[in-house]
């Protein structure tokens, strides 16, 4: 017996059809579940060079080994597609019910091609799959279109993943919205759903979950879930992550305006520690986990009352600090719209910030900006062009295209500063003062990403200079990313770290224990290697190079402005030092292309020939 | 000696202050800094520093000015350094 279906659902969406097929356990194995199958279901599905808001772009949904069974904090599913925002690999996660619906339905994962002919939206209840006709949903956001599936269906247990009129407008930063209020944020999936005419995909399951050793793995849950619920994970509980704000404050690297600062002189207004005096209302839990990180926060008074959202730190930054604002009810209104228009919060905050900044310095006249006042520090602007983002309207036709494209049109100097990696705007940490990560944020397969590359480990642990560049950085990255890429697809939360002693022997144990499959440590190491030489032959198939792994303009020519590490410098020869690090631990070509030898050895030697350049 | 030791997230609730300075003897590390503290202030035990020996509890560490993160408890500070309590977290 396994914790895993053994099944993937395939849904033709031109063509209305569906198809159950086997996942062969050698597949788990490999890729384990999660990111890591999801990827592999996208690579063989997805023609290359495919158009992301085309038919035949894919969503490849996939699941996790633990969903259903006692492994606390590991009911997640991952969803691998090509992006609209970046044209590179699109990968996203998300937690709680919808994840265990798509296991006792049945499956490890879903996968969907094609593009309805009329809206749209998907009833997967076990074997039956219904097609059914979203177009009086259209228009309502993610959590709206929850209850109101829920009611047709006439079944409260029903869980749903749905889009915001943001990605029906495909807008690039559009994010599928679940269990109201998670997201598969980052990349613009919503928009490739919008693209397909899928409004929401609803689950219902009814199968059990078996597991290969029950009393062990019972156990062996048990021992996690009590170091889940102790100091490993107590910042996290009491605090949430917007604790972080005045932490990378004091340590210089709080990106403010648009990354013209490094600190923020207002950090103590939109501190976590200011949400929790003021706003934070409970903190919440997703499906089967013990830590209960998901902070929920009203407005009780004045122009926003009746807000009510979670937020987390890069969500705060990037719509706080990032835009100069400093005024904590405007911010969780402005979350709280993004989460019911379905938008990126980390996009949006970058983006307004980058228009913010053109407004300053006269590049956006406000005729262009639809007679918006723009400036650094005034939430009305920001607040006013997150619903025009999400309907394409006006100026937010420009915004919704994502930072790069914006700049691209644009032009005027506007390139700058925009603030994204391969497309994808930067998280809320300055690159210059934690030059390991500055690395991981470039080489990042889904462009610039905290979460993809924990490299910020070793600057932050003073395990390295967090200010100097220097060879050994690449094997750190390389590290970084492999754990990540592990937890990504064993689908354990990132959050339960610190609660294994020896990860990779704990976690194996565990996978063996619900699996049946006999992963060791070195093996489950493996994993790691191969899926993120998977997601990087990805994206070379679809057409990156080592041009693409590099960082903002600003990021490189201009120096920390202020702050503990003020005058530090990142310059592109310390970035080529370091991509040349990175390439060479990797096994990679001086391009930063994986070589046939390296594929091969993972078992992904099938994928050679399409490396290969014109 | 006197340093002062500034306190982030958890370790600022716990200790319900935002700082403080510390006068200790010449030639104190960091371990004897985190006796300093535990004495101070109990509740930073058991999240923070460790109830029966002066260690901090994972994932917490000392940072000279938010500059340098010694390995090594026995590292001595300077006078007038600021030593932050906190711990690497990092999204979400």
């Amino acid at each position: 017996m396994s914790s895993h279906a053994g099944r993937s659902l395939h849904v033709d969406l031109s063509a209305s059809k569906r198809a159950g097929r086997e996942i062969q356990p050698e597949t788990m194995r490999q890729y384990l579940g999660g990111a890591g199958l999801a990827t592999r279901l996208l690579v063989d599905a997805l023609p290359p060079r495919a158009d992301a808001l085309g038919p035949d772009n894919v969503l490849a949904f996939a699941g996790s080994a633990f969903s259903g069974t006692p492994v606390p904090a590991g009911t997640k599913f991952a969803l691998a597609t090509k992006s609209p925002l970046t044209g590179f690999l699109g990968d996203c996660i998300s937690s709680s019910f919808w994840a265990l619906a798509l296991r006792t339905a049945g499956y490890d994962a879903l996968v969907i091609t094609g593009r309805a002919p009329r809206p749209t939206y998907l009833f997967v209840d076990d074997d039956v799959v219904e097609f059914r006709d979203a177009s009086r949903l259209l228009g309502a956001g993610c959590f709206e279109t929850e209850e109101r599936i829920r009611e047709e269906l006439q079944d409260s247990a029903v869980r749903v993943a749905s889009i915001g009129p943001a990605g029906e407008k495909m807008a690039r930063f559009a994010c599928i919205g679940n269990d109201r209020g998670r997201q598969l944020g980052r990349t613009g999936p919503g928009a490739v759903m919008g693209a397909k005419n899928l409004k929401a995909i609803a689950l219902r399951g009814s199968r059990d979950v078996r597991v290969a050793d029950l009393d062990g793995l019972l156990a062996a849950s048990l021992d996690l879930i009590r170091k889940a619920q102790g100091t490993a994970t107590e910042k996290y509980r009491v605090l949430g992550t917007v604790s972080n704000v005045l932490t990378l404050n004091r340590l210089g690297i709080l990106p403010t305006r648009n990354f013209r600062q490094a600190t923020f002189p207002a950090a103590e207004k939109v501190s976590g520690e200011y949400m929790h005096e003021h706003h934070t209302e409970k903190a919440v839990a997703c499906a089967g986990c013990p830590i209960a990180c998901e902070q929920v926060a009203k407005v009780s008074a004045g122009a926003h009352a009746g807000t009510r959202v979670s937020l987390d730190y890069e969500s705060l930054y990037a719509l706080g600090p990032c835009c100069g604002i400093d005024d904590f009810p405007s911010i969780l209104k402005a979350a709280a719209l993004c989460d019911h228009y379905g938008l990126d919060t980390m996009s949006t905050g970058v983006t307004v910030a980058w228009a913010m900044e053109c407004a300053e310095r006269g590049i956006l006249t406000p005729a262009e900006t639809d007679g918006i006042a723009l400036a650094f520090g005034d939430p009305e602007g920001l607040l006013a062009l997150i619903p025009r983002i999400a309907r394409r309207e006006g100026i937010g036709d420009l915004l919704a295209e994502g930072t790069r494209r914006a700049a691209a049109k644009l032009g005027r100097g506007s390139e700058h500063f925009a603030m994204a990696i391969k497309g994808l705007e930067m998280p809320g940490y300055d690159p210059r003062g934690l030059k390991t990560f500055a690395l991981g944020l470039a080489v990042g397969t889904r462009g610039g990403c905290h979460n993809r590359s924990p490299a910020y480990e070793p600057d932050m642990k003073g395990k390295v200079d967090r200010f100097v560049a220097e060879p050994g950085r690449g094997r750190l990255a390389k590290e970084q990313e492999e754990f990540a890429a592990v937890l990504d697809s064993l689908m354990l939360c990132k959050f339960l770290r610190g609660c294994f002693s020896d990860f990779f022997a704990e976690a194996a144990h565990l996978y063996a224990l619900a699996t049946g499959l006999d992963l060791d440590a070195p093996a489950l190491r493996e994993a790691g290697e191969r899926i993120c030489n998977l997601k990087r032959a990805f994206d070379v198939r679809e057409g990156a190079a080592r041009a693409d792994d590099t960082l903002p303009d600003r990021m490189l020519e201009e120096p920390l402005p202020d702050g503990v590490g003020a005058g530090t410098r990142l310059t592109r020869g310390e970035l080529a030092l370091m991509l040349d690090d990175y390439y060479a631990a990797r096994g990679w070509t001086a391009e930063g292309i994986p070589t046939p030898e390296t594929l091969a050895r993972l078992g992904l030697g099938d994928l050679a020939a399409s490396l290969e350049g014109p | 000696m006197k340093v002062t030791v500034e306190f982030f997230g958890l370790a600022r609730r716990l200790a319900g202050v935002k700082e403080v300075s510390l006068e200790t003897a010449d030639g104190s590390n960091l371990r004897d800094i985190l006796s300093h503290l535990r004495e101070k202030f109990s509740s930073l035990s058991p999240s923070v520093i460790a109830a029966d020996v002066p260690e901090l509890v994972p994932p917490y560490m000392l940072s000279i000015d938010g500059r340098t993160v010694p390995q090594d408890l026995g590292f001595q500070p300077r006078e007038g350094d600021r030593i932050l309590v906190l711990s690497s977290m990092v999204g979400g």
